[in-house]
């Protein structure tokens, strides 16, 4: 099954306290492909969810670079619907910040896009945003962010969406 | 009913996206203590067993055992059921 879910997972990097070990020296391909363990947030920092229109969103992987040289440069797209105080403060506090996501596929994969070397990034936004020509127009934000990463991994731990405490 | 058993820790009480069961309100009291269970068994880091949950869950512990502070469940011993 195709697609993301209707919730992608974000944070600010900055506020990350531990990222979750990449594989070391793996003896299979599925553990070459799992980071073992969570990610979690310095005290009085949380992640935070953002609901997004079905359909609207892709996680998509883009392999870089020049032989002997090749990464993956990995796009997060979605559309919120609406203009409301959440999404708008989002895109401003967005636009340039340092942020990790967590995103699900359809099958319950998660990814992570962002390490402790490298956060995610506001790209832009793909389908533009606003309230649309006509009053049967879909009003919202449409927003781009993507993950520079030599390898890609999934994301096997807990989302905590409350405030750590240590 | 399941905060007599286990504590909820390194988090303020809330929302949690688990990876074994999706998401979590751990600020109820009304999440079954089959799934409370599962997750401290499995792992999950923001349990911690209380003394009560570990007598009631796992027949407490030995001297023997408390003397050498293994405080872990016992795997593959069946739960009490709870009233």
């Amino acid at each position: 099954m195709g697609g993301i879910t209707q919730k992608v997972y974000f944070g600010y990097h900055a506020d990350v306290a531990t990222f979750p070990p990449k594989p070391v020296a793996p003896a299979t391909l599925e553990t070459a492909a799992a980071l073992t363990g969570d990610l979690t947030m310095k005290a009085g920092k949380r992640m935070f969810e953002m609901y997004l229109t079905d359909d609207t969103g892709e996680f998509k992987i883009d392999p870089v670079g020049e032989v002997d040289g090749k990464s993956f440069v990995s796009h997060l797209t979605l559309f919120h619907p609406g203009l409301q105080k959440k999404i708008i403060g989002f895109m401003n506090a967005a636009k340039n910040e340092n942020l990790v996501f967590i995103v699900v596929d359809s099958n319950d994969n998660k990814f992570l896009m962002g390490d402790a070397l490298r956060p995610a990034v506001y790209a832009g936004s793909p389908d533009g945003g606003g309230t649309g020509k006509t009053t049967a127009s879909r009003a919202g934000m449409s927003a781009e962010f993507t993950y520079k990463t030599a390898n890609i991994y999934l994301y096997e731990g807990n989302i905590p969406l409350t405030e750590a405490t240590v | 009913m399941w905060k007599r058993y286990f504590k909820f820790i390194k988090l303020k009480p809330g929302k949690v996206v688990t990876a074994q069961f999706g998401e979590i309100d751990f600020s109820a009291d009304s999440i079954g203590i089959e799934i409370i269970q599962a997750l401290y068994e499995n792992g999950f880091p923001y349990l911690e067993i209380t003394a009560e949950g570990q007598a009631e869950l796992y027949g407490g512990i030995s001297e023997t055992e408390e003397s050498l502070e293994i405080r872990k469940p016992r795997y593959g011993k069946k739960a009490k059921t709870l009233r």
